[in-house]
C-alpha cells in the first residue's frame, strides 16, 4: 500500500475506508429517483431499497474491519477520518439503529398516507452524516458531519406538514416541532463553532490529537511567564463546545427542545432521533472531550476545575431533571422524550468516571438503548391505525389483553430502559456504575448514589405504561395490528436487549474494542470533583 | 497586538461599523431594512478580513454573501411580502435571554481581556504555542500567496469535508421541496 501513496495523495486504499459512507449516499441519490419512477401504490418499495443498501454498507463495513483489522488505528484523508474501534463500533450502532428505524416506519407512513421514498432517502444521508461524526477526528469533519445528520433529521421532524386527513393538528405540531428544532440546532451549531473558533486560535490547528498535543502546554506553570495567560480562554472555548454537544445531546440545561420536538414529529422519526444521531453526537462528544481535551479532563490546578466537574454536575442534573419530569407526562412519546433525557445523563456518567470501564460502559450502554429505545418505540409505533394517533398513554390501555406478545416485548423493552437484570440496560448500568465507584473518588460515589435513585424515580414511571398495558380498560375497540416488517423489527429488539442482559460478553467486548485509544492514561490519583 | 496607522484606523472603522450594524439587523422591524443592515455588517467584515491580510475570504464574503445569499433574502421577503415584527413578540423571556447573553459576553470580554494583559497576543519567541508564521502582510512589490495556499489546503485537506458539504446542499435541496410541496400540487404531479 505504501507504494501506491508516494506522492501523498489519498488513494483508493483510502476512499475504501469510507466505502459505507459513499454506498449510503449513493442508494440514498438512488432512491430519490427510484421513488419518482415507482407508482403512487408501490412506494413503500423504496424502503426496502434503501434496506438493502444499509445491508450493503453493513458488508462494506466489516470489509473495512477484515482488510484493516492488522493495521488498525489509521489515519486517511490527511488525517481528517479515523479508522479504528471506536468509529468502526459506532458506525455499526448507526447503521443498525437506520435499519430498525426503516423497517418500522413503512407500514406508519402508510398509515399517515405520507410515503415518500424521500424520507427513506433522508435517513440514510442522515446516517452517513452520523457514520462521519463516528469517525471523524478533525473539527472540520466532524462539523460537516453534524451538519449533514441534523439537517436531514430537521426536514424529518417537518415530515407530516400536510396530513389534514385525520388530526389536523398533528400536520401544524409536526412543522413547529421542525421550526422548534430547527432554530435551536442552528443555534447550538453556532456556539460550537464559535467554541471551535477559540481552539482554533490557540492552538492553530483543527486536528484533535494535535490540539490534545498543544492545549495542556498552557496550563503549565512555566509556559504562563513565557507566552502569557491564556487559560481562561482555553476554558472558555471548551465551555462554548461543551454547551453546544449538550444542545445536541439534549443534556440539562440544553433540553428544552427535545420534549416539543418528539412530540411533534412523526411516530417512527421520533424513534430514529432518539437514538441515532443522539449516539452519533455521543460519539462527537468523545472524539472532542475524550481525545483532544482529554489532558484538561482535571487540571491538578485546584483554583480550575478540569471538565470532568462540568460533566458530573451536568450529569446529575440531567437524570434528576428528566426522570422527574417525565412522572407527570400524559403523552407518550413527550415521556419517552424525559426519559431519553435521563438516559443522556447516564451515558455521561461513563464519561465522568474517566477510566475504560466508564467509557467502555458508555459505548455498551449506547448500544442497549438503542436497540431497547427503538422496541418501545415500535410497540408505540404499533399502535398508530387509521381511527387512532396512538401516541398517548391510554392508547396502550388493554394492550394485553389485544396483543398479549406485544405486550411481553414491551414489557422487556420497559423493564430494560428501567435497568432490571437480566436486561441490556441493566447490564449497562452496571458498567456505568462500576466505572464510578472504580475511580474511588468521594465525589463519584455521590454521583453513582443519586444515578440510583434516578433509576428508582424512572422505574415508576416506567410502571405507568406497564400498568396501562395490563390493567388498564381498553377505551377503544379499534384493533392492534402489525405489519411484517414491524413485528420483525420488535422480535428483534427484544431478542438483543435480552442477549445484552444474559450474555453480554460479545458486546463487552465490542465496546472495550472501541474505547481502546479514547481517553488518557488513567490518572494515578483520582479526579478532585 | 498593537495596531498602528491605518490599520488601527481601519480596523476600528470596520469594527464599529459591523457592531452597529449588527445591532440594527436585529432591532430593525423592517424585514427589508434588516437585509440591507446584514449586508452592511458583512461588508464591514470583510474588510477585517482584509486587514488580516486574507484577501480570498474577503473577496468570496462579498461575492458570495452580500451578491448571492443576501440578495435572495431580498427577492424572499419581497416576494413573501413579510408583515413588520410586532413589538414584544418575544417579550416573556427577554429578561433571562439578555442575563444570559450579557454573562457570556463578560465571560468572552474577561477571558480575552486577561490573556491579552498577560501577553499572549504579543508572543512571536519559539516557545509561543501558535507558530506565527511569517508576516500575513505581503511586504511591497510581493504577491500574496494566501489564496495559493488557501487553495492548496482546500484541495487536499479540505477535499473530503468539502464534497460532504455537497451532500448537505443535496439534503437542502431534497428537504426544501418536500417541506414547501403541498397534497394538491402532489395530486397534479405523482
Amino acid at each position: 500500500m505504501p507504494l501506491l501513496n508516494i506522492l501523498g495523495y489519498p488513494t483508493i486504499y483510502e476512499t475504501f475506508a469510507i466505502l459505507p459512507e459513499l454506498l449510503l449516499v449513493l442508494f440514498g441519490c438512488a432512491a430519490l429517483v427510484l421513488d419518482v419512477l415507482l407508482p403512487r401504490e408501490r412506494k413503500e418499495l423504496t424502503a426496502y431499497f434503501c434496506l438493502a443498501g444499509i445491508g450493503t454498507a453493513l458488508l462494506a463495513l466489516w470489509q473495512v474491519f477484515e482488510t484493516n483489522r492488522i493495521r488498525l488505528p489509521f489515519t486517511v484523508f490527511y488525517g481528517m477520518i479515523a479508522v479504528d474501534g471506536f468509529s468502526l463500533t459506532l458506525r455499526l450502532v448507526a447503521l443498525v439503529a437506520a435499519a430498525l428505524a426503516i423497517a418500522m416506519a413503512v407500514k406508519y407512513l402508510d398509515v399517515e398516507e405520507e410515503q415518500h421514498g424521500e424520507y427513506y432517502a433522508l435517513i440514510l444521508f442522515a446516517t452517513s452524516g452520523m457514520m462521519f461524526l463516528s469517525s471523524g477526528v478533525d473539527f472540520i469533519t466532524l462539523y460537516v458531519g453534524l451538519e449533514l445528520m441534523a439537517l436531514s433529521v430537521y426536514v424529518l421532524v417537518g415530515y407530516l406538514k400536510w396530513n389534514v386527513q385525520f388530526h389536523e393538528k398533528r400536520g401544524e405540531k409536526s412543522s413547529e416541532a421542525a421550526l422548534k428544532y430547527f432554530l435551536m440546532g442552528a443555534f447550538s451549531s453556532a456556539i460550537l463553532l464559535f467554541g471551535f473558533s477559540i481552539i482554533f486560535g490557540l492552538t492553530g490547528t483543527t486536528n484533535v490529537e494535535q490540539v490534545a498535543g498543544l492545549l495542556p502546554g498552557l496550563f503549565k506553570a512555566n509556559m504562563l511567564t513565557t507566552t502569557g495567560d491564556a487559560r481562561l480562554m482555553a476554558i472558555m472555548g471548551i465551555a462554548l463546545v461543551a454547551a453546544g454537544l449538550f444542545f445536541k445531546i439534549a443534556a440539562v440545561p440544553f433540553h428544552m427542545w427535545a420534549p416539543d420536538a418528539y412530540e411533534g414529529a412523526p411516530t417512527s422519526v421520533t424513534a430514529f432521533m432518539s437514538v441515532g444521531p443522539k449516539a452519533a453526537s455521543y460519539a462527537m462528544l468523545a472524539r472532542i472531550f475524550l481525545v483532544a481535551f482529554a489532558p484538561l479532563r482535571v487540571t491538578g490546578d485546584p483554583q480550575i476545575p478540569g471538565w470532568a466537574v462540568m460533566f458530573g454536575v451536568v450529569a446529575a442534573l440531567t437524570m434528576t431533571v428528566g426522570n422527574v419530569a417525565a412522572v407527570t407526562q400524559q403523552n407518550a412519546k413527550r415521556l419517552m422524550a424525559y426519559s431519553s433525557i435521563s438516559h443522556a445523563g447516564f451515558i455521561l456518567l461513563g464519561f465522568v468516571a474517566g477510566n475504560e470501564m466508564g467509557y467502555a460502559g458508555a459505548v455498551f450502554y449506547l448500544m442497549a438503548y438503542t436497540v431497547m429505545n427503538l422496541g418501545a418505540f415500535g410497540v408505540l409505533l404499533s399502535l398508530r391505525s387509521e381511527e387512532r394517533v396512538g401516541d398517548k398513554l391510554d392508547d396502550l390501555n388493554g394492550l394485553y389483553q389485544k396483543q398479549p406478545a406485544l405486550a411481553l416485548m414491551m414489557l422487556v423493552c420497559l423493564l430494560s430502559l428501567a435497568g432490571i437484570p437480566g436486561t441490556g440496560g441493566f447490564m449497562g448500568k452496571f458498567y456505568l456504575f462500576g466505572g464510578l465507584i472504580q475511580a474511588g473518588n468521594k465525589w463519584m460515589n455521590i454521583l453513582a448514589v443519586v444515578a440510583a435513585l434516578n433509576v428508582v424515580i424512572s422505574l415508576y414511571y416506567y410502571a405507568r405504561f406497564i400498568k396501562a398495558m395490563f390493567t388498564g380498560k381498553e377505551k377503544e375497540e379499534a384493533p392492534v395490528t402489525l405489519s411484517p416488517p414491524l413485528h420483525a423489527t420488535i422480535v428483534l429488539t427484544v431478542i438483543l436487549v435480552l442477549v445484552m442482559g444474559l450474555y453480554p460478553q460479545p458486546f463487552s467486548q465490542l465496546s472495550r474494542f472501541a474505547v481502546e485509544r479514547l481517553g488518557p492514561p488513567t490518572p494515578p490519583q483520582a479526579a478532585q470533583k | 497586538m498593537q495596531l498602528l496607522g491605518y490599520e488601527a484606523f481601519f480596523f476600528y472603522m470596520f469594527a464599529f461599523a459591523a457592531l452597529i450594524t449588527g445591532v440594527f439587523t436585529v432591532s430593525s422591524r423592517n424585514p427589508v431594512h434588516c437585509a440591507l443592515f446584514l449586508i452592511s455588517t458583512l461588508v464591514s467584515i470583510a474588510g477585517m478580513f482584509l486587514l488580516l491580510g486574507a484577501e480570498f475570504i474577503a473577496g468570496s464574503q462579498i461575492l458570495v454573501y452580500v451578491g448571492g445569499v443576501m440578495v435572495l433574502f431580498l427577492f424572499v421577503v419581497m416576494l413573501v411580502k413579510v408583515r413588520e415584527e410586532e413589538v414584544g413578540a418575544f417579550s416573556r423571556q427577554t429578561t433571562l435571554g439578555v442575563i444570559v447573553a450579557g454573562l457570556v459576553a463578560i465571560g468572552i470580554l474577561g477571558s480575552v481581556y486577561t490573556a491579552q494583559r498577560s501577553g499572549f497576543f504579543k508572543v512571536k519567541s519559539e516557545n509561543a504555542l501558535v507558530e506565527s508564521k511569517a508576516d500575513p502582510y505581503s511586504p511591497a512589490g510581493k504577491i500574496s500567496t494566501n489564496t495559493e495556499t488557501f487553495g492548496a489546503d482546500l484541495y487536499t485537506r479540505g477535499a473530503l469535508p468539502f464534497e460532504i458539504a455537497s451532500v448537505i446542499l443535496l439534503v437542502a435541496i431534497v428537504g426544501a421541496v418536500m417541506l414547501a410541496r403541498d397534497r394538491k400540487q402532489e395530486e397534479k404531479y405523482p
